[in-house]
């Protein structure tokens, strides 16, 4: 009988199907572990191709990551304190993204920003610049499934700190920036870096967005989901490494992050 | 350091919701004014508006010859730069930060550099006894700790007036002697206006200076505590300094010098001010019996004792009279009379006893 | 039993699909393979080529009027996609792809039930916007520098094909993406986001006014064949060496033709 901090049992009309959920949740990595080509792993992960995917997945999910941090904490500023005729509205339309499906959200970003898109036409006739088929493009992609997971997540932080402080920090001669500076801020950061590594995530695992708005071209566009997909055609066992070395690196991130800022038992 | 003089002009008009807020003040260097009230009455309003953090809807508020805010010229000094430094009830510190970096916030938005704001932190938590405390953050600190720290982070940047907001009601009673001489000392060697709200007579008798008086949003009286003490101008006052006062009309008779009440009673003192006047009575002056006394007092009146409580040696009783009175008593007295709520009683007073002062 | 219609499918569903074809295509008893008169019945699952969309949608309803009581479920992805599914167990009866080489490594493991019956040839023609805004006159254009060109991936056949041709002509081609089947590549096409696709000339037949077409002369073009089979562990057997028979037959035939198919 499983037992929690109390002391006392965990009931198992409780214990049985959180049981369940976490074996349903631990299976398929597992399996992934004990079918990786361990003894070929070196080599399959050693392609200039798998090399390629991964130094672009790592850069481009956290310019993404940058992106979102940027723009996502203004935007949760407002959703957090504004006091507008309209907030549940935005609040609709920020959380979007994170319930369109990734395609469906690529062709919208193709409708908006490819060669023929509504601010992508003069943005190639006027300056010149093309977001599909360039990392730029794999950014913005990934940007867009990312950001509500960051926004989200500050803008609940954001709710939980005290108002009262703020004004405190007004009577000792601080400006409204440096008291965001060193009040606010500092007390929404661990809100902020969970929010951050769910959207360095997100992004580094986004596939639908990815394929449609970027393309797929090794080192230019070609993520390690977009490898693995492909990987999983060509030479399955490359494929099942390269999931492996997803895993590991999502779990690093995780790990690591999990015992400084979240402050994880 | 030179100590510069300061002086607070204020007539602050804010609105409250169902009522306003309507007070005029004046506070001259080194003063320490205690605002006093019940609950309610717009003392903690008035504290925000002359820190910027509520504004005026009418008035204007002058520190140091420097005007920080007048609502009919539409101009208003932000709350960070009037340089007023606020002790909050529930003082506020920064959780994320040390008791050091705490008292040095305020230097630091003033361009101080770290070490040289550290450095006058430091000195701040000395003068208040926590030097030691300096790497400890408010979470691991005492009620009393942090209210110290509080009110040295208020003081390190030198501010021009001090508004301090029920600064002892969140300690418990032990605590709250030790901090009131040591808030005292602070207050004392202090050298710009100090305001000091509280619903605490003895605080306020002890820390201030002068007393506001405020009762629903407006001042009732004001004045040196020993006066407002001895001759209170209203019932919320009277009670708090356990003083019965009616108000009259008097009027030298050659019977005696008769106080004439609204309701028609009438109370004898021996001497004092005719006209509109206030008559005070101290508790220990009220003397009881059971029958109706003969003989010298020419202040009787029946009622009823309506409670009975224990007041330092003696027992005080509270009379509904003509007046609801207080009468101090021996607590032999008490079992002599078999004083209890609901037993009738005679309260007498000598007419000497009776100070009449005007209204 | 409703005849459900061809359905064309991105590749990344495809195997969401598979399984989805899993689940309503064991019905039990619908899975018998003919009734008493020798009759086809039940459910026809056939895994099919993404440019093979528009034909075998049209040949599946034919053959569902020959057949009443079979009901035809097409599923549309790259070639070697679906060589990937059936690898991995997806449950079909019939798979029809862009290329012999795609299909070879599921004779190799003996995932078929005979040999491959080679049904329709197909050549590349270069897509591209309606009114060819880009001047794209031949192969040796998409490597001229600013055109910006979409091909397959080299492990679907339209890709190979596609490498084959760039060889044959003698030009050096960059392209920006390389998508993972060919509809995905005529999408790109279609929206403007590239100059330039290399297509099969039936994708472009297909598209209507939608693309304009460059015909890529002999001598550079590559062919494709595609062969069909009936899978070693197809459901319903008897449905599915009916329409890999149809395949072949006048009726189907003339339909491939005028969708810009080749011959056998």
């Amino acid at each position: 009988m499983t037992r929690h901090r109390g002391g006392a049992p965990i009931p198992w009309p409780i214990a049985v199907p959180a049981g369940i959920g976490l074996g349903f949740l631990t299976l398929p990595l597992a399996a992934l572990l004990v079918r990786a080509p361990w003894t070929g792993l070196g080599t399959a992960l050693g392609t200039p191709e798998a090399r390629a995917a991964l130094r672009l997945s790592l850069l481009t999910a956290t310019t993404a990551t940058a992106v979102c941090a940027l723009l996502g904490v203004p935007l949760a500023w407002v959703l957090a304190r504004g006091e507008y005729r309209g907030m549940r509205l935005v609040r609709a339309l920020v959380t979007l993204p994170l319930v369109l499906p990734p395609v469906v959200g690529g062709v919208a970003l193709l409708l908006a920003f490819g060669r023929r898109g509504v601010v992508g036409h003069w943005l190639d006739a006027g300056v010149g610049v093309r977001l599909p088929f360039t990392p730029a493009g794999v950014v913005v992609a990934e940007a867009f499934v990312a950001m509500p997971f960051l926004v989200l997540a500050v803008e609940g932080a954001l709710r939980g700190t005290d108002p009262r402080l703020e004004e405190a920090a007004a009577t000792l001669g601080a400006s409204r920036w440096v008291t965001f500076r060193r009040v606010t801020l500092p007390l929404v950061l661990p809100g902020l870096v969970a929010g951050m590594v769910l959207c360095w995530a997100r992004a580094l695992g986004e596939f639908g967005a990815t394929i449609t708005f970027a393309g797929s071209f090794p080192g230019r566009t070609r993520t390690m989901p977009l490898e693995v997909y492909l990987a999983l055609e060509r030479d399955p066992a490359a494929a099942v490494a390269l999931s492996v070395l997803l895993l590991a690196v999502c779990l690093a991130v995780l790990v690591g992050l999990r015992q400084r800022w979240l402050g994880g038992r | 350091m030179a100590r510069r003089a300061v002086t607070l002009q204020a007539h602050v008009q804010v609105e409250r919701g169902s009522w306003t807020l309507d007070v005029d003040l004046v506070a001259t260097p080194g003063e320490t004014l205690g605002v006093l009230g019940p609950s309610a009455a717009g003392k903690s309003t008035l504290l925000l508006a002359l820190a910027g953090l509520v504004p005026l809807r009418a008035g204007q508020v002058s520190l140091d010859g420097q005007v920080l805010e007048d609502a009919e010229r539409g101009h208003r000094v932000a709350a960070e730069h009037r340089r007023v430094g606020v002790l909050f009830q529930d003082y506020r510190l920064f959780p994320h930060l040390s008791a050091l970096d705490n008292v040095a916030f305020g230097l630091r938005c003033r361009g101080a550099s770290k070490a040289q704001a550290r450095r006058v932190a430091r000195h701040w938590l000395d003068t208040v006894g926590l030097g030691t405390s300096a790497p400890v953050r408010p979470g691991a600190l005492s009620g009393g700790q942090a209210q110290r720290v509080a009110l040295a982070r208020a003081l390190a940047p030198a501010p021009r007036l001090l508004l301090l907001d029920e600064p002892l009601a969140a300690l418990d009673a032990g605590t709250r002697a030790a901090l009131r001489s040591e808030l005292r000392a602070r207050l004392t060697d202090f050298a710009g206006v100090g305001l000091l709200v509280t619903h605490e007579p003895v605080e306020a008798m002890v820390l201030a200076d002068r007393l506001l008086i405020i009762e629903a949003g407006r001042v009732v009286q004001q004045g040196p505590p020993a006066e407002v003490a001895r001759h209170p101008r209203s019932d919320y006052v009277a009670r708090l300094v356990g003083l019965n006062v009616v108000r009259g009309t008097a009027a030298r008779t050659a019977t005696g010098h008769r106080v004439r009440l609204p309701d028609g009673g009438e109370v004898v003192a021996a001497e004092g001010p005719e006209g509109d006047v206030f008559a005070a009575v101290a508790p220990a002056a009220v003397a009881l019996h059971r029958h109706r006394p003969e003989g010298s007092p020419r202040n009787t009146w029946p009622g009823t004792v309506t409670g009975l409580e224990p007041h330092g040696d003696r027992a005080r009783v509270q009379v509904a009279a003509a007046v609801p009175l207080l009468a101090d008593v021996t607590p032999a007295a008490v079992a002599e009379l078999r004083l209890a709520p609901g037993v009738p009683v005679w309260a007498s007073v000598k007419a000497t006893e009776v100070t009449l002062y005007p209204a | 039993m409703a005849l459900r219609p061809a359905l064309a499918l991105r590749p990344a569903l495809a195997l969401v699909i598979a399984a989805t074809v899993l689940a309503t295509g064991c019905g039990g008893s619908a899975r018998s393979t003919a009734d008493p008169a020798g009759q086809p019945t039940g459910t026809l699952t056939v895994l099919a080529a993404a440019s093979l969309t528009e034909s075998l949608g049209r040949i599946g309803q034919d053959f569902r009027t020959v057949h009443p009581r079979v009901s035809v479920q097409l599923s549309f992805a790259g070639s070697s996609t679906l060589v990937a599914q059936v690898t991995a167990g997806a449950p079909a009866d019939v798979i029809a792809t862009a290329s012999s080489d795609t299909m070879a490594p599921l004779a190799t493991a003996g995932k078929l039930a005979g040999p491959p019956v080679v049904f329709a040839t197909n050549v590349l023609e270069i897509a591209v916007s309606p009114g060819n805004p880009a001047h794209v006159a031949g192969l040796a254009d998409l490597s001229r520098p600013g055109v910006t060109v979409a091909v397959c991936a080299a492990q679907v056949p339209c890709g190979a094909a596609a490498g084959d041709a760039f060889a044959r002509a003698g030009v050096a081609v960059r392209p920006v993406t390389y998508e993972s089947d060919v509809r995905a590549v005529l999408a790109k096409v279609r929206l403007g986001e590239v100059d330039a696709g290399v297509v099969y000339r039936t994708d472009v037949i297909a598209a209507g006014s939608a693309v304009a077409g460059v015909v890529i002369p002999s001598e550079q073009n590559a062919t494709t064949e595609y062969p069909a089979a009936v899978l070693r562990d197809a459901p319903n057997p008897g449905a599915a060496r009916a329409f890999v028979a149809a395949l072949t037959e006048p009726a189907a035939q003339a339909l491939l033709r005028t969708a810009g198919f080749g011959p056998p």
